[in-house]
């Protein structure tokens, strides 16, 4: 299995991958001063490759036959004008990479422009123009754009005056290359605007006036010469709220099936047999969870070589016998690496897992700082300790029941109650404790949690006597002096949520965020008997 | 002529401005300059030995890491992920980590990278990610962009030319990012990184998963990732507690109650190393302005840089000290005699103290063992209490009654000791070489170490030849022989420790003459006043207070400023404002005038006229220095200019202190009052 061919590594071919290729031109010596690279030319809106046909094309994207055939229908012909498109579909389904593999196919000059690198409307116009215009940003021009361009009606006038420049040059190329038929192969003359991850302008201020306006710029460009392509992981439902233009012609991206994730993955693979049967163990739990390829190829790759590890190096020919062994070897890692998935990629959790023991004893061992200060991962001071503690029971426990908890009096009252309490009052608390899990963290006002903080601390009094006594009191009310600090370190480090103001109290609420393993860590650290705290109905 | 003497009026305007608080001071001290000046020099000369010690610690602390991440950087390539190094901090305050990453930035910048640092401030909802990349651009290409392309970062970098040196950008601390922003400024990234070799370093104050926890997972498989882990804060002030004090750096030292102090201060609120160094710092300028001999310290630091103290220069010390006796305050009373005493007393608490370091050390080698800080073990054996509890001929611990045994149960000492007891041979054997290290120069004990050693070492020698031997009863038998003689060379071993621990460890401020190199006053450190950090110069205002102040007591500072000034008119006058008031006072007295909204307008006139109402002194000299013909027309406008320069910088710092909020965008006209009585 060669890496670089795996799913996972067909990265998308944006525009500044394809131009990467002049780094390593460079490098080979050509050329050691950065100033001196050559201007750009129509060609470099056009990827060099060697010419490839339709049947390798969609063997580069196995999945995506149906997609390739109707985009190539669409956008028609060479010098044919074409409607204005909308491809969507979910994340990773690959929609770039198929339309930037489309258009290498066709060989036909366009500009790409990714709404990631292009976060407001400004940049976005001034990088579709730095590419009409052929501009490149350097040293000279203190790296900035050709013409500064703010308004969407500006972008337009600026479009219209750039593009003829372009569309001449590539009307004399097209015009040589057909009367030289020097094997040459013809651009057309039409440039074409590709606009991806369209769906996060919808989160700009003025989101209102862009999206629009991009979808109208066929029309307000009026000029058949440009095509324009728009790629979002958001439905066209949610941007058509202006009717006043043609709409885009939609194409869709469905998610990928079993069978297509198969298709993908056994693509280019050392040993098909072998990984078809670990796709036969893998695919079908998986499939359930995601079916981006970039979660599961993360996901796929150490299970692949934990399943391969009985087989050793030998070449060892695949028998329902060793598929079985192979199968329970793999099992028992299954479910574990499911609950990862969405998480993170697993490699760093192993290796944080290994490293964290590593280092425990290691430094343990060199610092000889207390064992119990380790079960933390890291250094919080007792005031913090307390507070977050507070935070998290304030979270957890309803108002109501404060009283009883740090009240010796309300807690005899309520031992009274619970021994009455019926087969109904226990139904109903199991009710509230399933509205309090399915609520999450509830949010509280700073004065419960400042009563919480002190009640717990005095509960405890986590200083020894003498050792107030010596201190001459002076921190012996300590823990409170600089509550707000710790609070505001707490919100810091996103333990604790502040909220916006009620609007009935108008205080701030706060809402503890911690899971309750690390409430119940912490709790441990300063041998705090917090499970006694938490109401469990 | 005229703009020479122009910018000379500006620089008078400025000085005056800078030294606004002294002028006051010196009206108050004028007396005490001399003193001043002297105590200041020794708090420099005293604080910058502290300080360069702590720097070469933690240095020191952070060298490897910051190699490991070197090693990393260079070794690893990625064609399609970023490479993200995620720097695990271990403290859930991040004041420290500035300077760590501050450093890391700096030894990669020397080591042939191109650094910028990101600020988690940099990374707020606020300015969304164009100001990440307004920051990133801003180090690396040292230009200016309102709006900019990530692509400008590759052509830049194509151009540098050079393509082996790494481009690393570092995030301090992922925690305060905000989250959204922290994304997508990630993915751009790492479109970036197919062309160049991009690395992100971030720092993660919190738990191990909370990359996982922030970070999408779109974002997070992005990412190469790799780990890398700081010190736990305790042990890094283990290791400044054990240069800095154990082992009296500038022969500064502390009492017990500040040490303990110190510590709740470390373990129960604040668990950084800068507001623990800002403590000592503060000791250190409150010992040599409280403490009469306090700039004797100086004169033992002076001898101590020249050559190490011996036997050879105690001479030059005494000289030394004596002239420093000499010119303290009442030091042309003293007598030769009383010098000569004190110069005594004096050398004899530094050989003390360095026997004290060596056995304190010893003992925490031992503590290490059964996981003891240094920094209890420090407290505790500052503590007077249980010198004086303990007999003089005490039994040994192990045993004591089982009364006693239960008093000495939470001490850390007797912990420590009896851990001796159960240490393997191996262990013990390099308990005995570290112990080896720390008693040189201090005869008495490292003979006895030296001598057990030997032992063990032997012991050591015979037991493989034991191991080899079959297992029979025979066997058995000598291996409960061996264990004995184990448990021998242990005891010996830790009744050498307590033999030495009676004789040395006595706390500091149960030796005579200890005040002079000792801070011992805790509540010194606790209400250092607002008007004393403002006034003096090393604290560099307002911004070092430590605990900070209760409000209270700055706004009580602010308004009886009579208390403090001990000038003519402010005594009599009591609360009247007077020129000799500081322009913080005025202001805050003036604002007490208003409601909680003040008219920036108004009391600027307010101010203006309280500031001049007399004839002020710095008008006189400012008229007769400027040219007669520039005069009438600039000179009102300039002193206007200096009132409005002094009322801008009460202004902020009462914002400062949190008495004032700064103009809103709605009210521009209007600061707030924050605080309402007292």
């Amino acid at each position: 299995m060669s890496k670089d061919e795996s799913p996972k590594t067909t990265r998308r071919m944006t525009r500044l991958s394809l131009s990467a290729t002049s780094t390593p031109n460079l490098k080979n010596g050509e050329s050691s001063k950065g100033c001196d690279l050559e201007a750009l030319s129509v060609h470099d809106l056009v990827s060099d490759d060697i010419p490839f046909s339709l049947e390798e094309l969609i063997n580069v994207l196995p999945a995506r036959r149906g997609q390739i055939v109707e985009l190539i229908r669409l956008i028609g012909p060479l010098d044919c004008p074409m409607n204005p498109l909308f491809v969507y579909g979910g994340p990773s389904t690959g929609k770039t990479s198929t339309i930037l593999n489309v258009f290498r196919y066709l060989n036909r000059p366009f500009v790409y422009s990714s709404l990631v690198s292009c976060y407001n409307p400004r940049i976005l116009f001034e990088n579709v123009l730095n590419q009409v215009l052929l501009h490149r940003k350097n040293k000279g021009n203190r790296y900035s754009s050709a013409k500064r361009c703010d308004k969407p009606s500006d972008f337009v006038n600026l479009l219209r005056d750039a593009l003829p420049g372009i569309l001449e040059t590539l009307k004399g190329n097209s015009a040589k290359s057909c009367s030289k038929k020097s094997g040459v192969r013809p651009y057309g003359k039409m440039v074409y605007i590709i606009i991806d991850n369209l769906e996060l302008a919808r989160a700009w201020d003025n989101s209102s006036n862009i999206l629009p306006f991009l979808f109208k710029l066929n029309d307000l460009l009026k000029m058949p010469e440009v095509g324009i392509i728009l790629i979002s992981r958001a439905s066209p439902d949610i941007y058509y709220s202006d009717t006043g233009y043609v709409e885009p012609v939609p194409v869709f991206f469905p998610d990928y099936t079993e069978d297509d994730l198969r298709l993908i993955f056994m693509k280019d693979k050392e040993n098909p047999k072998l990984y078809s049967s670990f796709l036969d163990v893998v695919l079908k739990p998986y499939s359930r969870i995601t079916r981006r390829i970039d979660e599961l190829s993360t996901a796929f790759l150490p299970l692949f070589t934990k399943y391969c590890e009985p087989l050793g190096h030998s070449d060892v020919v695949l028998s329902e016998d060793m598929k079985r062994k192979l199968f329970s070897h793999l099992q028992p890692h299954i479910a574990p690496a499911l609950n990862k998935t969405f998480t993170m990629p697993s490699q760093l959790q192993e290796a944080s897992a290994n490293k964290e023991s590593g280092q425990r004893k290691g430094s343990a061992k060199k610092f000889g700082v207390n064992e119990t200060s380790y079960e933390m991962d890291f250094h919080m001071s007792t005031s913090a300790k307390y507070l977050l503690i507070s935070a998290f029971l304030a979270s957890r426990n309803p108002a109501t029941l404060d009283a009883s908890l740090f009240d010796s009096t309300g807690g005899l009252n309520n031992q009274k109650r619970k021994r009455k309490s019926s087969e109904k009052a226990k139904e109903n608390k199991e009710m509230a404790e399933q509205e309090v899990l399915m609520k999450g963290p509830g949010s509280f006002p700073l004065e419960r949690l400042l009563a919480i903080f002190q009640c717990i601390t005095s509960v405890t009094d986590y200083l020894p006597d003498d050792e107030e006594e010596k201190d001459g009191g002076h921190i012996g009310n300590g823990l409170m002096t600089d509550v707000l600090l710790q609070l505001s370190s707490l919100c810091n480090a996103n333990f604790i949520s502040k909220g916006t103001s009620c609007p009935l109290e108008g205080s701030t609420r706060y809402r503890s965020m911690i899971p309750e393993e690390l409430a119940l860590k912490v709790a441990r650290s300063l041998k705090f008997p917090l499970s006694r705290y938490i109401y469990r109905g | 002529m005229i703009n020479e003497s122009d910018g000379d009026d500006w620089l008078i305007m400025e000085e005056k401005l800078h030294e606004q608080p002294f002028f006051v001071l010196h009206r108050g001290r004028r007396r005490s300059e001399l003193k001043e000046e002297d105590e200041f020099e020794a708090f420099e000369m005293i604080w910058s030995k502290i300080e360069r010690s702590i720097k070469d610690v933690l240095k020191e602390m952070n060298g490897d890491l910051f190699d490991k991440v070197n090693g990393w950087i260079r070794n690893q390539h990625s064609h399609n992920q970023l490479r993200t190094a995620f720097v695990f901090t271990k403290n859930m305050e991040n004041v420290d980590d500035i300077d760590t990453f501050a450093n890391l930035a700096s030894h990669l910048n020397s080591q042939g990278c191109h650094v910028a640092t990101l600020f988690s401030s940099d990374i707020s909802a606020n300015n969304g990610v164009a100001a990440c990349l307004k920051r990133l651009f801003n180090q690396f290409l040292m230009l200016d962009f309102d709006a900019a392309h990530i692509s400008i970062l590759a052509s830049w970098y194509t151009e540098q030319g050079a393509y082996n040196k790494p481009v690393v950008v570092i995030i301090d601390n992922l925690e305060r990012c905000y989250a959204p922003v922290l994304s997508h400024f990630i993915i751009m990234l790492s479109e970036c990184a197919v062309k160049i070799p991009l690395i992100l370093i971030v720092g993660v104050a919190t738990t191990l998963d909370a990359p996982h926890r922030i970070l999408s997972s779109t974002v997070l498989h992005s990412l190469l990732p790799a780990e890398f882990y700081l010190t736990f804060p305790a042990a890094r002030m283990d290791a400044i507690l054990e240069a800095v004090l154990v082992k009296p750096c500038a022969f500064f030292s502390i009492g017990h109650k500040v040490a303990s102090f110190l510590r709740n201060y470390f373990v129960d609120h604040d668990g950084t190393l800068t507001s623990f160094v800002r403590v000592l710092k503060i000791a250190v300028i409150q010992h040599i302005t409280m403490e009469p001999l306090g700039v004797v310290l100086r004169a033992m630091v002076d001898v101590e840089q020249t050559k190490d103290i011996g036997a050879n220069n105690i001479d030059l010390l005494e000289t030394r000290l004596k002239e420093a006796l000499k010119s303290c305050p009442n030091g042309n009373d003293m007598t030769n005699s009383t010098a000569n005493e004190w110069v005594n007393r004096l050398s004899e608490l530094h050989r003390l103290q360095k026997s004290w370091s060596s056995v304190a050390m010893c003992l925490y080698e031992a503590g290490k063992f059964s996981g003891v800080s240094l920094l209890d073990l420090y407290s505790e054996l500052l503590d007077p209490k249980t010198y004086n509890s303990e007999p003089n001929e005490t039994i040994m611990p192990f045993k004591s009654s089982p009364v006693e045994r239960s008093s000495h149960q939470d001490s850390i000492i007797w912990k420590s000791i009896r851990k001796i007891r159960d240490l393997q041979s191996t262990e013990l054997r390099q308990l005995l070489e570290k112990w080896e290290q720390y008693s040189k120069g201090f005869t008495e004990m490292h003979n006895e170490v030296i001598e057990l050693k030997s032992v063990v070492v032997n012991e050591g020698n015979k037991r493989p030849r034991r191991e080899a031997q079959e297992l029979s009863i025979h066997a058995v038998r000598a291996t409960i022989n061996a264990e004995k003689e184990r448990t021998k060379v242990n005891e010996k071993a830790a009744m050498l420790l307590t033999r030495m621990l009676r004789k040395c460890v006595r706390p500091i401020e149960c030796i005579p003459g200890n005040e002079t190199v000792c801070f011992q006053k805790v509540d010194k450190l606790q209400s250092v006043k607002y008007f004393e950090f403002l006034l003096r110069r090393p604290c560099k205002g307002v911004l070092s207070a430590l605990l900070g102040d209760p409000r209270r007591r700055i706004q009580l500072d602010l308004l009886e400023f009579h208390t403090f000034l001990k000038c003519n008119c402010c005594c009599k006058n009591g609360r009247m404002l007077s020129l000799s008031v500081y322009d913080t006072s005025v202001m805050y007295t003036l604002a007490q005038e208003h409601g909680d909204l003040i008219n920036l307008h108004e009391c600027f006139q307010s101010f203006k006229a309280a500031i001049s109402q007399p004839p002020t002194k710095p008008k006189k000299r400012l008229k007769q220095l400027s040219p007669k013909g520039k005069t009438d027309t600039n000179g009102p406008a300039k002193a206007d200019a200096l009132i409005q320069a002094r009322f801008c910088r009460a202004v902020i710092e009462l914002q400062l202190v949190g008495l004032l909020r700064m103009p809103s965008k709605r009210r521009p006209d209007f600061v707030q009052r924050i605080a309402f009585g007292l």
